[in-house]
């Protein structure tokens, strides 16, 4: 089990940017597309055979040609305002092999990771994932910020768009970050390494889509392209949030009359009036993604 | 037994550039099962080692099957005359590296294993009564090569398709290419409805391979009479049963069956086939 580098280029206290799969695949997308944007060059990998079961056998002429495991790859690129370090993890390390890391396996992979970071002197490491929020896909998508300590929380009030946990009614500045993207602030934070985690929103809606959400993406990429001071080209993501938004808005269109009325109310409570009741009760929303569940599934066999 | 080999060893056989068969316990027909089981009485071989699988299975309880609370082993055997060992496991639920590393580590180090042979049933659309091939796929050419003089379904090409995973036989022969180990995975094929219970036929056939390929010298009379037994039985159920008889012969004629004949056909074969 170990880390494979390709180079050991000089960087300069880099910031690490690191995600792995999860809802809506929210962190990847945003992590991946600001490491195209940046032409970031491969730095390495974490060597998957302890951490995954293989992906693909290709087999030629009755002979076995190869196997390919899911990557963990690690990128870097100089920019003239801030050296930086990107992690990409094509799955979660998992021993049943489900959606999220856990256990030992997922402490195994983030110490990893932070042996990247601190072996190139990050100075500190963003993760990104996913906040299941009572929001409307034609909104914009908040992004939620969680810090490893309270030292980085005035920085974070400064960042547009985004919020801490504290500032969601209900949540009392408590919450769980399932997974990889989560864990890793957790193990930096007893490394003594910052670390935030981004999480755009996506509708409780679409919380179990079997596609993408490049909208709460976008909003991350925003995020982390101030926070970086890093320029970011937005054309690219546009592109993909205007197909995506299509894609949603067909489907919204084929939901149950009285399901569609519901979730048309989530379009009524701007963010600022997120702290007054939820206007959907837990039965509701039980029976619209019951719903919901059943269009995907209904959509997958037609298609 | 410890962390870097978790087998505790029985036995050091003497065994010089000899073949080790490798199986899963739950299989298409119970293929592995039968075979490994098979070789194992007919040949007299001895347990020669076991897996410690605490560190490979969840043990978040056991599994009970047909009434009979379970639990996961991983057992070598070996039959030091005809320079073979045997291995017969359940499939391992995670650290599946660690768990063909041991199994290679211990074909190499202790059983001096030349070359390794997986089997395991293969399900199938065609009926048991049509003659079938062993798939074979070999992790390398000289392997694939010496394989040409037996019957086999060779030339396969072969892609894991989105949403699904190579097996773990697959795994374990790239592995032991990897450490220079010829191997090959053999696939017997197994018809979808006799899936849940027993395809003596596609066993005769995994077993009369290894019988040629490694001189085993095994009388397969009893198979045969498996398979006159089997086809007895079937012949009953298709007369008290006609619409099972028609599903067969649709088959036979390379007709496709649609959802409700399919599921028929396996439930009622599943359940008639199983009791005795």
């Amino acid at each position: 089990m170990g880390i494979k580098l390709y180079q050991e280029p000089q960087l300069e206290h880099p910031d690490m940017i690191a995600s792995w799969p999860g809802i809506g695949n929210i962190g990847l997308i945003a992590v991946d597309v600001l490491r195209g944007q940046l032409e970031a060059e491969e730095l390495g990998e974490i060597e998957p055979w302890d951490f995954f079961y293989p992906k693909k056998v290709k087999i030629r002429d009755g002979e076995l040609k190869g196997m390919e495991f899911p990557a963990s790859t690690f990128y870097f690129k100089r920019t003239v305002k801030r050296d930086v370090i990107v992690f990409l993890g094509e799955e979660q390390p998992s021993n049943d092999r489900g959606m999220y890391a856990e256990g030992k396996k997922a402490y195994q992979m983030a110490n990893l990771v932070l042996d990247v970071a601190e072996r190139f002197g990050c100075r500190r490491i963003y993760t990104s994932g996913a906040a299941v929020a009572p929001v409307h896909h034609t909104m914009t998508p908040r992004v939620w910020a969680v810090p490893n300590t309270e030292t980085l929380i005035s920085e974070i009030k400064t960042y547009r768009n985004t919020i801490l946990m504290s500032q969601i009614e209900g949540r009392d500045g408590q919450g769980m970050i399932t997974g990889l993207n989560g864990l890793l602030l957790g193990v930096a934070r007893k490394r003594g390494i910052d670390a935030i985690c981004l999480m755009g929103e996506i509708p409780i809606y679409l919380e179990g889509a079997p596609f993408a959400y490049p909208k709460a993406s976008r909003a991350v990429l925003n995020v982390l392209s101030d926070a970086l001071n890093i320029d970011i080209d937005g054309e690219q993501m546009n592109k993909f949030v205007e197909r995506s938004e299509r894609g949603i808005n067909d489907l919204y269109e084929k939901l149950p009359a009285e399901i569609k009325e519901q979730l048309d109310r989530l379009k009524h409570i701007g963010h600022d009036e997120m702290k007054k009741p939820e206007p959907i009760t837990e039965d509701d929303k039980q029976r619209i993604l019951e719903d919901i569940d059943k269009l995907f599934k209904r959509g997958s066999k037609e298609g | 037994m410890n962390k870097q080999q978790p087998f505790q060893i029985y036995k050091k056989p003497s065994i010089h550039n000899g073949s080790l068969i490798v199986a899963w316990s739950e299989d298409a027909g119970a293929l592995g099962s039968n075979v490994i089981n098979y070789l194992t009485d007919k040949l007299g071989a001895q347990e020669l080692a076991e897996l410690d699988v605490s560190g490979f299975f969840s043990l978040r309880g056991v599994s009970v099957i047909n009434d009979v609370a379970q639990f996961p082993q991983c057992k070598l055997y070996c039959c030091e005359q005809k320079n073979l060992v045997l291995l017969l496991s359940n499939p391992p639920q995670s650290n599946w590296y660690t768990f063909f590393k041991s199994i290679l580590t211990i074909a190499e180090n202790e059983c001096h294993i030349k070359n390794l042979y997986t089997i395991g049933g293969m399900i199938s659309l065609s009926p048991h009564t049509i003659s079938a091939k062993l798939l074979a796929t070999a992790n390398c050419t000289d392997l694939k090569n010496s394989l040409q003089q037996y019957d086999l379904t060779r030339s396969m090409n072969y892609e894991t398709p989105e949403e699904q995973r190579p097996t773990l036989s697959s795994y374990l022969i790239w592995l032991a290419q990897r450490r220079g180990i010829a191997a090959a995975t053999l696939w017997s094929p197994v018809s979808f409805y006799l899936a849940n219970t027993e395809d003596p036929r596609s066993c005769w056939r995994a077993i009369d391979f290894f019988n040629r390929l490694l001189a085993l010298g095994v009388n397969t009379s009893d198979i045969a009479a498996k398979i006159a037994d089997q086809d007895q039985r079937i012949a009953e159920i298709k007369q008290q049963m006609p619409e099972i008889g028609e599903s067969i012969r649709k088959l036979e004629d390379n007709l496709g069956l649609d959802e409700e004949e399919s599921e028929h056909l396996i439930k009622t074969m599943s359940a008639l086939l199983r009791k005795r």
